[in-house]
């Protein structure tokens, strides 16, 4: 007999395809995913180093598609303060 | 020595690429655990996990570490693994779990299973777990984090947390009583 911590810890982990990351990072590379925003506190936000992210430019269409349908992806800038169902709500009454 | 989440999330949000690499290594097997059980199949726990990690490098710089990387980022991957299945996070609280749901749970106790029966049950009974109730399962019995950051991602008081846990091991107790102890 087990505890039932210990009967679901032996429950089959899933691990990432062997691709996964060439395939992330081919998608972040290759099919316009923006570069990261430049953190409010970062004093050199422009700052690249060689061999790193490349910034892609996005057109204006995709940036819009992106914004208006993952928008709720995204926890507040305060975390967690505000409910799902908010959240929600304010994604639909977007225009 | 490895760097801290905190510095690689720094680095990355300057573009370092081998920043967002390491932080993607060292997540990508619990946000992929996560998706999978609550979408319930590998070919969307795995779409959802990459869209997890596009969205988080999207989103980094508006990542202020106001909370743990980590907490943010399966918040990201719950919602993420939700939209993959085109259904919302759970946000409400039935008011009796325990009967509401009882019929749903189906794995039947039985003598002489072997090891891998025993998981195919087990899994049964964690997948036949309302929404609400399996990610709290996944988080805190499989996942292993403590009721604060469950707290945190699932935007509800720690009592509530407490309360689904405790709702959840009743039901999987009983269910599984033939091969788990009080």
């Amino acid at each position: 007999m087990a505890t039932l911590n210990q009967i679901l810890l032996r429950l089959p982990r899933k691990a990432p395809d062997a691709d996964f990351m060439d395939r992330l990072f081919g998608q972040i590379r290759g099919t316009g995913a923006l570069a990261p925003a430049p953190s409010i506190t970062d004093p050199n936000p422009f700052l690249f180093e060689p061999g790193g992210f490349e910034p892609v430019q996005s057109d204006m269409q995709e940036e819009a598609e992106f914004t208006q349908t993952d928008a709720n992806l995204y926890p507040s800038p305060v975390m967690q303060k505000e409910s799902s169902s908010d959240i929600y709500q304010f994604t639909r009454l977007s225009p | 020595m490895e760097s801290s989440d905190e510095i690689l999330v720094q680095h990355a949000q300057q573009g370092v690429e081998r920043a967002f690499r390491q932080l993607v290594q060292r997540y990508n097997e619990q946000v992929i655990n996560i998706c999978f059980r609550i979408v319930g199949n590998d070919q969307d726990a795995e779409e959802a996990a990459m869209d997890t990690f596009l969205a988080c490098y999207r989103g980094l710089g508006s990542f202020e570490g106001r909370s743990r990387f980590s907490t943010w980022l399966y918040q990201i991957a719950r919602r993420c693994a939700y939209k993959q299945i085109g259904s919302r996070p759970p946000d409400s609280e039935p008011i009796n779990d325990l009967e509401i749901h009882e019929d749903r749970l189906t794995t039947q106790p039985d003598k002489n299973l072997c090891e891998r029966e025993i998981r195919e049950r087990v899994e049964q009974a964690v997948d036949a777990l309302p929404d609400h109730l399996k990610e709290v399962v996944v988080f805190y019995f499989l996942e292993g984090l403590p009721y604060h950051e469950i707290s945190e991602i699932l935007e509800c008081p720690i009592g509530t947390i407490a309360s689904r846990i405790n709702t959840a091991r009743q039901l999987l107790q009983r269910k599984l009583q033939l091969f788990v102890e009080e």
